[in-house]
Protein backbone atom coordinates (compact mmCIF):
# COMPACT_ATOMS: atom_id res chain seq x y z
CA UNK A 1 0.00 0.00 0.00
CA UNK A 2 1.57 3.32 -1.01
CA UNK A 3 2.14 5.91 1.70
CA UNK A 4 -0.14 8.92 2.16
CA UNK A 5 2.40 11.23 0.52
CA UNK A 6 2.69 8.93 -2.51
CA UNK A 7 -1.10 8.80 -2.83
CA UNK A 8 -1.27 12.59 -2.64
CA UNK A 9 1.53 13.01 -5.12
CA UNK A 10 -0.11 10.67 -7.63
CA UNK A 11 -3.37 12.57 -7.31
CA UNK A 12 -1.73 15.93 -7.88
CA UNK A 13 0.39 14.61 -10.72
CA UNK A 14 -2.87 14.56 -12.72
CA UNK A 15 -2.88 18.35 -12.90
CA UNK A 16 0.87 18.94 -12.65
CA UNK A 17 1.24 19.53 -16.41
CA UNK A 18 -1.50 22.17 -16.12
CA UNK A 19 0.31 23.76 -13.16
CA UNK A 20 3.47 24.09 -15.26
CA UNK A 21 1.71 25.51 -18.32
CA UNK A 22 1.20 29.19 -17.34
CA UNK A 23 4.91 29.53 -16.54
CA UNK A 24 5.81 28.00 -19.90
CA UNK A 25 3.38 30.37 -21.60
CA UNK A 26 5.03 33.32 -19.84
CA UNK A 27 8.48 32.16 -20.87
CA UNK A 28 7.43 31.91 -24.51
CA UNK A 29 5.27 35.02 -24.53
CA UNK A 30 6.48 37.88 -26.75
CA UNK A 31 5.42 40.31 -23.99
CA UNK A 32 7.15 38.33 -21.23
CA UNK A 33 9.09 41.39 -20.05
CA UNK A 34 5.90 43.41 -19.65
CA UNK A 35 3.90 40.61 -18.04
CA UNK A 36 6.48 39.24 -15.59
CA UNK A 37 5.85 41.76 -12.81
CA UNK A 38 2.07 41.17 -12.92
CA UNK A 39 2.63 37.41 -12.95
CA UNK A 40 4.94 37.61 -9.94
CA UNK A 41 2.57 39.99 -8.15
CA UNK A 42 -0.26 37.45 -8.46
CA UNK A 43 1.90 34.86 -6.68
CA UNK A 44 3.09 37.39 -4.12
CA UNK A 45 -0.31 37.64 -2.45
CA UNK A 46 -0.10 33.93 -1.62
CA UNK A 47 3.43 34.37 -0.31
CA UNK A 48 2.38 37.29 1.87
CA UNK A 49 -0.57 35.33 3.26
CA UNK A 50 1.31 32.06 3.76
CA UNK A 51 2.82 32.75 7.20
CA UNK A 52 -0.39 34.26 8.62
CA UNK A 53 -2.28 31.20 7.35
CA UNK A 54 0.27 28.87 8.91
CA UNK A 55 0.03 30.83 12.17
CA UNK A 56 -3.76 30.42 12.10
CA UNK A 57 -3.27 26.67 11.54
CA UNK A 58 -0.75 26.53 14.39
CA UNK A 59 -3.12 28.35 16.76
CA UNK A 60 -5.97 26.00 15.87
CA UNK A 61 -3.71 22.94 16.13
CA UNK A 62 -2.66 23.93 19.63
CA UNK A 63 -6.31 24.22 20.66
CA UNK A 64 -7.04 20.71 19.35
CA UNK A 65 -3.74 19.05 20.23
CA UNK A 66 -4.67 17.53 23.59
CA UNK A 67 -7.27 15.25 22.00
CA UNK A 68 -6.18 15.20 18.35
CA UNK A 69 -2.88 13.50 17.45
CA UNK A 70 -2.92 14.88 13.89
CA UNK A 71 -3.23 18.43 15.23
CA UNK A 72 -0.49 17.74 17.77
CA UNK A 73 1.91 16.50 15.09
CA UNK A 74 0.99 19.38 12.80
CA UNK A 75 1.67 21.92 15.55
CA UNK A 76 5.18 20.53 15.99
CA UNK A 77 5.89 20.83 12.26
CA UNK A 78 4.44 24.34 11.87
CA UNK A 79 6.33 25.61 14.89
CA UNK A 80 9.68 25.05 13.20
CA UNK A 81 8.56 25.60 9.61
CA UNK A 82 6.98 29.04 10.06
CA UNK A 83 10.32 30.80 10.76
CA UNK A 84 11.73 29.17 7.60
CA UNK A 85 8.98 30.79 5.54
CA UNK A 86 9.38 34.36 6.86
CA UNK A 87 11.77 35.57 4.14
CA UNK A 88 12.13 39.03 5.65
CA UNK A 89 11.48 40.97 8.84
CA UNK A 90 7.80 40.80 7.97
CA UNK A 91 6.48 37.73 6.11
CA UNK A 92 7.20 38.06 2.40
CA UNK A 93 9.31 41.24 2.64
CA UNK A 94 12.03 39.75 0.44
CA UNK A 95 9.55 39.05 -2.35
CA UNK A 96 8.29 42.64 -2.15
CA UNK A 97 11.90 43.75 -2.72
CA UNK A 98 12.03 41.56 -5.84
CA UNK A 99 8.80 43.11 -7.07
CA UNK A 100 10.14 46.61 -6.45
CA UNK A 101 13.24 45.68 -8.49
CA UNK A 102 11.03 45.08 -11.53
CA UNK A 103 9.09 48.28 -11.08
CA UNK A 104 6.11 47.26 -8.97
CA UNK A 105 4.75 49.86 -6.55
CA UNK A 106 4.48 47.53 -3.54
CA UNK A 107 2.49 50.02 -1.47
CA UNK A 108 -0.13 50.12 -4.22
CA UNK A 109 -0.01 46.32 -4.48
CA UNK A 110 -1.12 46.05 -0.84
CA UNK A 111 -4.06 48.40 -1.40
CA UNK A 112 -5.46 47.33 -4.75
CA UNK A 113 -8.04 44.53 -5.13
CA UNK A 114 -6.55 41.05 -5.07
CA UNK A 115 -7.04 38.87 -8.14
CA UNK A 116 -10.35 37.11 -7.43
CA UNK A 117 -8.88 33.61 -7.61
CA UNK A 118 -6.11 34.51 -5.19
CA UNK A 119 -8.61 36.02 -2.76
CA UNK A 120 -10.65 32.82 -3.07
CA UNK A 121 -7.56 30.71 -2.41
CA UNK A 122 -6.61 32.61 0.75
CA UNK A 123 -10.17 32.76 2.05
CA UNK A 124 -10.79 29.07 1.37
CA UNK A 125 -7.62 28.11 3.21
CA UNK A 126 -8.50 30.23 6.23
CA UNK A 127 -12.02 28.77 6.39
CA UNK A 128 -10.75 25.20 6.17
CA UNK A 129 -8.07 25.75 8.79
CA UNK A 130 -10.57 27.28 11.19
CA UNK A 131 -13.68 25.23 10.49
CA UNK A 132 -12.62 21.92 8.92
CA UNK A 133 -9.19 20.96 10.29
CA UNK A 134 -5.88 22.84 10.39
CA UNK A 135 -4.21 19.96 8.54
CA UNK A 136 -5.76 21.51 5.39
CA UNK A 137 -2.80 23.91 5.43
CA UNK A 138 -0.62 21.07 4.16
CA UNK A 139 -2.51 21.32 0.87
CA UNK A 140 -1.31 24.90 0.47
CA UNK A 141 2.20 23.97 1.52
CA UNK A 142 2.18 21.12 -1.01
CA UNK A 143 3.27 23.78 -3.53
CA UNK A 144 6.73 23.26 -2.05
CA UNK A 145 6.77 19.79 -3.58
CA UNK A 146 6.85 21.52 -6.98
CA UNK A 147 9.59 24.19 -6.72
CA UNK A 148 10.40 26.63 -9.53
CA UNK A 149 12.82 25.20 -12.06
CA UNK A 150 16.11 27.13 -11.80
CA UNK A 151 16.94 26.70 -15.49
CA UNK A 152 13.51 28.00 -16.49
CA UNK A 153 14.01 31.03 -14.22
CA UNK A 154 17.40 31.68 -15.83
CA UNK A 155 15.78 31.51 -19.27
CA UNK A 156 13.12 33.95 -18.12
CA UNK A 157 15.76 36.39 -16.86
CA UNK A 158 17.48 36.24 -20.24
CA UNK A 159 14.26 36.50 -22.22
CA UNK A 160 12.84 39.45 -20.29
CA UNK A 161 16.11 41.32 -19.84
CA UNK A 162 14.83 42.39 -16.42
CA UNK A 163 17.25 42.84 -13.49
CA UNK A 164 18.26 39.63 -11.75
CA UNK A 165 17.18 41.22 -8.46
CA UNK A 166 13.59 40.66 -9.55
CA UNK A 167 14.08 36.89 -9.58
CA UNK A 168 15.94 36.28 -6.30
CA UNK A 169 13.06 34.60 -4.48
CA UNK A 170 12.25 32.35 -7.44
CA UNK A 171 15.89 31.25 -7.59
CA UNK A 172 16.09 30.81 -3.82
CA UNK A 173 12.93 28.70 -3.74
CA UNK A 174 14.16 26.55 -6.60
CA UNK A 175 16.73 25.29 -4.07
CA UNK A 176 14.91 25.68 -0.74
CA UNK A 177 11.62 24.12 -1.76
CA UNK A 178 13.34 21.01 -3.05
CA UNK A 179 14.29 20.34 0.59
CA UNK A 180 11.06 21.67 2.08
CA UNK A 181 9.04 19.49 -0.27
CA UNK A 182 10.83 16.34 0.89
CA UNK A 183 10.34 17.36 4.53
CA UNK A 184 6.66 18.02 3.92
CA UNK A 185 6.14 14.56 2.45
CA UNK A 186 7.88 13.08 5.49
CA UNK A 187 5.54 15.05 7.76
CA UNK A 188 2.47 13.84 5.86
CA UNK A 189 3.67 10.26 6.28
CA UNK A 190 4.40 10.76 9.97
CA UNK A 191 0.91 12.00 10.88
CA UNK A 192 -1.79 9.48 11.84
CA UNK A 193 -4.04 10.65 9.02
CA UNK A 194 -7.49 9.18 8.56
CA UNK A 195 -9.00 9.03 5.06
CA UNK A 196 -10.95 12.27 5.59
CA UNK A 197 -7.76 14.12 6.57
CA UNK A 198 -6.13 12.90 3.37
CA UNK A 199 -9.12 13.99 1.30
CA UNK A 200 -9.02 17.40 2.93
CA UNK A 201 -5.32 17.85 2.18
CA UNK A 202 -5.82 16.56 -1.37
CA UNK A 203 -8.71 18.89 -2.16
CA UNK A 204 -6.87 21.78 -0.52
CA UNK A 205 -3.80 21.13 -2.69
CA UNK A 206 -5.84 20.66 -5.87
CA UNK A 207 -7.76 23.88 -5.30
CA UNK A 208 -4.59 25.78 -4.42
CA UNK A 209 -3.00 24.72 -7.71
CA UNK A 210 -6.23 25.37 -9.60
CA UNK A 211 -6.65 28.90 -8.20
CA UNK A 212 -3.02 29.72 -8.98
CA UNK A 213 -3.31 28.34 -12.53
CA UNK A 214 -6.38 30.54 -13.07
CA UNK A 215 -4.69 33.63 -11.65
CA UNK A 216 -1.57 33.12 -13.78
CA UNK A 217 -3.59 32.42 -16.93
CA UNK A 218 -5.44 35.67 -16.38
CA UNK A 219 -2.05 37.35 -16.75
CA UNK A 220 -0.55 35.41 -19.66
CA UNK A 221 -3.72 34.66 -21.64
CA UNK A 222 -6.18 37.48 -20.97
CA UNK A 223 -4.15 40.35 -22.49
CA UNK A 224 -4.30 38.64 -25.88
CA UNK A 225 -8.08 38.53 -25.60
CA UNK A 226 -8.35 42.13 -24.47
CA UNK A 227 -5.62 44.13 -26.20
CA UNK A 228 -4.83 47.46 -24.61
CA UNK A 229 -6.51 50.38 -26.32
CA UNK B 1 -24.30 9.22 -6.09
CA UNK B 2 -21.21 9.21 -8.28
CA UNK B 3 -19.37 5.93 -8.67
CA UNK B 4 -15.68 5.23 -9.13
CA UNK B 5 -16.32 4.38 -12.80
CA UNK B 6 -18.05 7.75 -13.20
CA UNK B 7 -14.80 9.44 -12.18
CA UNK B 8 -12.86 7.86 -15.01
CA UNK B 9 -15.60 8.53 -17.55
CA UNK B 10 -15.98 12.16 -16.48
CA UNK B 11 -12.22 12.70 -16.74
CA UNK B 12 -12.13 10.99 -20.15
CA UNK B 13 -15.09 13.03 -21.42
CA UNK B 14 -13.39 16.24 -20.30
CA UNK B 15 -10.09 15.29 -21.93
CA UNK B 16 -8.17 15.11 -18.67
CA UNK B 17 -7.44 11.45 -19.41
CA UNK B 18 -6.27 11.25 -23.01
CA UNK B 19 -5.26 7.64 -23.46
CA UNK B 20 -7.88 5.37 -24.97
CA UNK B 21 -6.30 2.37 -23.27
CA UNK B 22 -6.92 1.10 -19.76
CA UNK B 23 -5.22 3.06 -17.04
CA UNK B 24 -2.19 1.63 -15.29
CA UNK B 25 -2.99 0.22 -11.88
CA UNK B 26 -1.55 3.04 -9.69
CA UNK B 27 -3.28 5.71 -11.74
CA UNK B 28 -6.49 3.70 -11.81
CA UNK B 29 -6.42 3.60 -8.02
CA UNK B 30 -5.94 7.37 -7.86
CA UNK B 31 -8.88 7.99 -10.20
CA UNK B 32 -11.14 5.61 -8.32
CA UNK B 33 -10.26 7.34 -5.04
CA UNK B 34 -11.10 10.85 -6.19
CA UNK B 35 -14.03 12.62 -4.61
CA UNK B 36 -16.57 14.32 -6.90
CA UNK B 37 -15.20 17.70 -5.74
CA UNK B 38 -11.69 16.70 -6.77
CA UNK B 39 -12.93 15.59 -10.19
CA UNK B 40 -14.75 18.92 -10.54
CA UNK B 41 -11.51 20.83 -9.84
CA UNK B 42 -9.53 18.78 -12.37
CA UNK B 43 -12.15 19.31 -15.07
CA UNK B 44 -12.33 23.05 -14.34
CA UNK B 45 -8.55 23.33 -14.70
CA UNK B 46 -8.64 21.48 -18.03
CA UNK B 47 -11.39 23.76 -19.36
CA UNK B 48 -9.48 26.89 -18.33
CA UNK B 49 -6.34 25.63 -20.04
CA UNK B 50 -8.27 24.80 -23.21
CA UNK B 51 -9.66 28.32 -23.16
CA UNK B 52 -6.15 29.75 -22.83
CA UNK B 53 -4.89 27.57 -25.67
CA UNK B 54 -7.68 28.78 -27.94
CA UNK B 55 -6.62 32.33 -27.10
CA UNK B 56 -3.32 31.51 -28.72
CA UNK B 57 -4.86 29.92 -31.78
CA UNK B 58 -4.57 26.22 -31.00
CA UNK B 59 -7.67 24.06 -30.87
CA UNK B 60 -7.38 21.50 -28.06
CA UNK B 61 -10.04 19.41 -29.84
CA UNK B 62 -7.89 19.14 -32.97
CA UNK B 63 -6.08 16.05 -31.76
CA UNK B 64 -2.76 17.73 -32.56
CA UNK B 65 -0.19 17.89 -29.79
CA UNK B 66 0.12 21.31 -28.20
CA UNK B 67 3.02 22.98 -30.03
CA UNK B 68 4.88 25.50 -27.94
CA UNK B 69 4.72 28.00 -30.79
CA UNK B 70 0.92 27.81 -30.65
CA UNK B 71 1.11 29.60 -27.34
CA UNK B 72 2.62 32.67 -28.95
CA UNK B 73 0.24 35.11 -30.61
CA UNK B 74 1.35 35.96 -34.18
Amino acid sequence: MPSASVRLRRKLDVILPAYDTPGQMLEEHPRARELYSTYLAASSYVTLAMVPLMEAALDRSRVLASTDPVAAGLAGYLQWHIPEEMHGDEPGDDLLEDLAAVGVDTDALRLRPLPEKIAALIGTQFFRVRHAHPVAILGLLWLEVYPPDALAVERLIERTGLPREGFRQLLLHSELDARHGVELQEVVDSLPLEPWHEQLIGLSALQTMSFLIDAWLEVVAAPALEPAT
Amino acid sequence: MATERDNEQRLRDAGVILTTESLEAPFQAVVEGLTPHEVDVMIAVKRRLDEADRTFGWDPESGEPRPSSARIPP
